[in-house]
Order: structure tokens, then C-alpha cells, then sequence
């Protein structure tokens, strides 16, 4: 039971981590990065990919940070220049097309049986058994420390001006703000956090494939965002340990209790999320800790 | 001083001109109202001149630099501002924050300086506070700008307006669908600036209120001007009367 809680909080917390990166760009900034998976991938692959050809664990680390900040300011750069639906699919098409380059068969990525073997952080100064508990904590404590850190940049000149930026893009143009340039930095800077994401989510499984960022984990995201209420930061936690909790963990282990085959497990999880979709539209629409006045769905 | 001068500016839809060698100027502190029938130009006037829709031709010199072809945020940046016939707010931010919208330059919403701590909202916000009380918006300030009334909407989209402290201010129909009351507050807000040296181009069609708070009302039709002067010098104009007053005025 220990464990199954401690691998329970740390999905919750890696999860966490990549929800609020995404409510950073569309909940504060109204960005809608339909491919957010693609910058955890970034971040994962380039972590492992280094570490595996022998660079030192913590550069390979800062380089996964980097390489998902940078494809993400790039792709910022471009989607600034289009309209917000097209900038939605060419992230959408970005993140398949790098899905199947990762599937694809190539020496770097592994294809799809993907790559293992690449070491965890710490490892020496932390007792095996006590590694995943160890994990938990530090997965929580990052969790925290971006939740905090969210939480004041909303504050300041700079949240401000992405919410205008959300709210009318034309009446920010009007009052001088640089639509081009926070696009471009919002994308930056939820990108190195959806990367710091996956770059923990492969040192908790121990394991890359392309499947760890299939594109169901887009779908969990957002519905987590919206479920607990865009442009709000507790609400976005809330809604991904709901989602991410009960129905991505908890549900397979219940399922599996009731002795469903797996494929089963997988189909039930899609109508069970389906479903709390529909319920949440006509019930509120806003998300649970969410606001009318932002964001509302269909407003 | 010449603050804004407009040469020759011309732009069309779909081979119509909307306008056409239009010429206008403004001096600092100067207020000038724009009216005219509708469909006559006036809003296209004012979006090109900030920069929101792109002309044929012409020349806009503002503070003696050419702004002809700079963006609509270099063009405010630069101290040219503008509203919009509907209210334009920021819906998901309470009141005191889409003033301090206003407030902000550039500058202080950098990532880097807000990352680094190197900027400070604490003299902006105390400014900001006074304002609110100075609109008569302190029991809003709290509010979501999208669940304010009408008028408080208009007050709170002039008020950020005048905290951006612009040099001229473009209004376009800002007495549209306010109770008088509003319409004075409003007046009252015009006048504190223009005090302060700003300028303003205002179209309207609330005649007796542009002569209120402006030095001289311009007429456009046609996709030009065809008169200028005080409301008693408009009404006596018979170009004026036919295009816009209508023979009972």
C-alpha cells in the first residue's frame, strides 16, 4: 500500500508540475499549445539520450531543460505570427511529428522499444530502498516550488500582462504590449517547465519510450487544466490529482481488481474521462476552483 | 508645437475609398472632435492612424517622427493611444488590475526583469489606487472589469487610458450608451488631461458634447473633410446640414 501511495503522489507532483506549465501558457496567457506533451518528450529524451552516451547526469538534465525551452521559444517565435487556431495545430503537428520520429527505428531514440539504463539523480547518496520515497518528496518539493514560483509571477507586471494578452489581444495591442515577444517568452518558459517535467517522469519509470508521452497525456492535461479551473493555480492541482490520481492510477488498480482485462482498464478510463467532461460542460463550465469571468468554456 | 500630422492619407476596401487625401493635424493639448454621418470614415480614420489598419498611402508624422509604418504597439509605445467603439476590457482581471495595465511600460514587463526582481509595482499601484477613487471606481476596484456596469466599463477603459500617459488620445464614440451622469464624468476626465497637455481626436456624434469639450469639430464625409468650426458655425454650413445635420436642425 506504501507504495502504491508513494507512486501515487509522485505521478500526482510530475503531473502537477506539467499541468501548471500548461495553465501558465493558456490559463494566464491564453496560448493554446495543443502538443504540450512534446516538450516533457523533449526534455525526457534529451536527458536520457546524453546520459546514456556518457555526459555528465546533471548536464545531460540542464541540457533537457534547455532543448525543450528552446524548441519551445522557436515554436513561440512562429506561433506569434499566426492566428491563435493555427498556432493550436502546428503545435498539435509538431508533437505527432516528433512522436513518430521517436518511433521511428534510429540509433538515438531507440525506436519504439525506446531506452533504459540512464541513471537517477542521486543515486549514491540515497539507500535503494529508500530511493522511491526519496523521489516522492523531491517530486513534491518541485512541484511547490513551481506552484510558488506561478504564483508570484501572477502578481507581477509580467502575469498582467499575459492575462491582457488572454483576455484581448487586440485591446493589449492598443496599450503598447509586446503580443509577440510574451508569446514567445510564455512558450519559453512553460516549455523548460513541461521539460523539467518529463525529465522526472523518466527517472521515476526508469524507462523512455515513446509511448511514456503518447498523446493521450495532451488529453489528461488539459482536461486536469480545465477540470480544476484555468488561470488557477490550485484549482489546476486540484483537478490533476483528480484526473491524474483517480482516474490515470487509481482506476487501473481498481479496475484490475475487479479482474477487467487491460484493454478493458484502458477503454473504461477514456469513457470514464469522456463522460466527467460532459458533466463538468454542463455543470461548470469554469472548473471546479475556476472563475466565470475567465476562460468559462463556451462563454 | 505640431504633435500629429497626417498628410495625404488615404485607404480603401475593395478598391472603395474610404478615405482620400486626407489631411489632418493637432497641436499639444489641442482636442479636436471628428463627426459625420456613419459609414463616413471616422473609426477608419482613427485605426489607421494608430496603426490598426494598414493605408494606401499618406504620411503620419507624430512628434515630428514618422510613424507611417510602425505597429500598433510601437505606435501607442511611442505615446499614441487609442479606444474602441465597443468597450474593450480585460473581463477575467478586476478593475485595479486593468488600470494597472495601463500603468505598466514595457520595460517593467520584461521576463527578465520580472524574474530577476529588478522591477517594482509598488509606486504604480499606490498611483493606481488614487485613481480608482478619483473615478469614483473604489467600490469596483475589486471587481471583474466583465461583471461592471456599462458606464463604470467606459470610465474604467479611460481611466486606463490616462494612466498609460499617453500624449494624444484617440477616442472613438466614448458618450456612446452612458447615462448623463457618466457623460459628465467622462467630460471631466477629457478636460483633467487636456489640463495635463494631452491631446485628443474625438469622434462623436453627440454634437453638443464634442463642442463641450473640444477646440473645433471636423466633419468628414465623402472620404474627406467638408467643414470645420464650432457647433454654430456647423450648423449654418449647408454642405454640413445635408450631408449630416439634416435640413430640421
Amino acid at each position: 500500500m506504501i507504495e502504491y501511495i508513494i507512486f501515487l503522489v509522485t505521478a500526482i507532483s510530475i503531473f502537477g508540475i506539467y499541468t501548471l506549465s500548461l495553465n501558465l501558457q493558456w490559463g494566464e496567457a491564453g496560448v493554446a499549445n495543443l502538443g504540450p506533451i512534446a516538450f516533457m518528450a523533449i526534455g525526457g529524451y534529451t536527458t536520457a539520450i546524453l546520459s546514456i552516451e556518457g555526459f555528465n547526469l546533471y548536464m545531460s538534465i540542464t541540457a533537457g531543460i534547455l532543448a525543450s525551452s528552446i524548441v519551445g521559444a522557436l515554436l513561440g517565435y512562429i506561433g506569434a505570427r499566426l492566428k491563435d487556431e493555427f498556432f493550436g495545430l502546428l503545435t498539435l503537428g509538431f508533437a505527432h511529428t516528433l512522436y513518430l520520429s521517436l518511433r521511428s527505428q534510429n540509433p538515438l531514440s531507440g525506436g519504439a522499444s525506446g531506452i533504459h539504463g540512464f541513471q537517477r539523480p542521486f543515486n549514491s547518496l540515497v539507500q535503494s530502498q529508500n530511493y522511491e520515497l526519496f523521489f516522492m518528496l523531491v517530486s513534491l518539493g518541485v512541484l511547490t516550488t513551481f506552484y510558488v514560483f506561478l504564483q508570484s509571477l501572477k502578481n507581477k507586471s509580467w502575469g498582467r500582462a499575459l492575462n491582457c494578452l488572454r483576455d484581448d489581444e487586440l485591446a493589449a495591442k492598443s496599450l503598447g504590449k509586446r503580443v509577440k515577444q510574451l508569446k514567445l517568452e510564455v512558450m519559453m518558459v512553460g516549455s523548460a517547465i513541461s521539460g523539467i517535467a518529463g525529465i522526472m517522469l523518466i527517472f521515476d519509470r526508469q524507462f523512455i519510450s515513446p509511448d511514456t508521452f503518447g498523446f493521450e497525456l495532451t488529453l489528461y492535461g488539459w482536461l486536469a487544466m480545465i477540470l480544476g479551473g484555468s488561470a488557477n493555480n490550485k484549482g489546476v492541482i486540484l483537478g490533476t490529482v483528480v484526473v491524474f490520481g483517480v482516474l490515470f492510477s487509481g482506476t487501473r488498480i481498481i479496475m484490475s481488481n475487479v479482474g477487467l482485462p487491460s484493454y478493458r482498464v484502458s477503454a473504461a478510463r477514456l469513457l470514464l474521462i469522456s463522460t466527467m467532461m460532459i458533466i463538468l460542460m454542463i455543470w461548470r463550465p469554469q472548473g471546479i476552483m475556476g472563475d466565470k469571468e475567465v476562460l468559462t468554456i463556451g462563454k | 508645437m505640431t504633435l500629429l500630422k497626417a498628410k495625404n492619407l488615404s485607404k480603401s476596401y475593395n478598391s472603395n475609398y474610404v478615405l482620400k487625401n486626407v489631411n489632418i493635424s493637432l497641436g499639444k493639448g489641442e482636442i479636436i472632435g471628428l463627426a459625420g454621418p456613419n459609414g463616413a470614415g471616422k473609426t477608419t480614420l482613427i485605426d489607421v492612424l494608430s496603426g490598426f489598419e494598414p493605408k494606401d498611402s499618406g504620411q503620419i508624422l507624430f512628434k515630428e517622427e514618422d510613424i507611417t509604418d510602425l505597429s500598433q504597439q510601437e505606435i501607442a509605445n511611442k505615446g499614441l493611444v487609442r479606444s474602441f467603439q465597443e468597450k474593450r476590457l480585460f473581463d477575467g482581471m478586476s478593475v485595479e488590475e486593468n488600470l494597472l495595465s495601463g500603468a505598466q511600460t514595457p520595460r517593467n514587463e520584461t521576463l527578465y526583469r520580472n524574474l530577476f526582481n529588478k522591477t517594482s509595482d509598488r509606486t504604480i499601484k499606490r498611483e493606481i489606487r488614487k485613481l480608482t477613487k478619483k473615478l469614483k471606481l473604489k467600490e469596483v476596484s475589486d471587481n471583474y472589469a466583465g461583471n461592471i456596469s456599462g458606464g463604470q466599463k467606459r470610465i474604467t477603459e479611460l481611466g486606463r487610458i490616462s494612466a498609460f500617459e499617453a500624449d494624444l488620445i484617440l477616442l472613438d464614440e466614448p458618450f456612446s450608451g452612458v447615462d448623463p451622469n457618466i457623460m459628465s464624468q467622462i467630460t471631466k476626465i477629457i478636460q483633467d488631461l487636456r489640463d495635463s497637455n494631452v491631446s485628443f481626436l474625438i469622434a462623436e456624434h453627440n454634437l453638443k458634447l464634442l463642442e463641450k469639450v473640444s477646440d473645433s469639430i471636423k466633419i468628414l464625409h465623402n472620404r474627406n473633410f467638408i467643414a470645420e468650426g464650432d457647433l454654430n458655425q456647423l450648423k449654418k454650413d449647408r454642405q454640413v446640414i445635408r450631408a449630416y445635420l439634416g435640413e430640421s436642425s
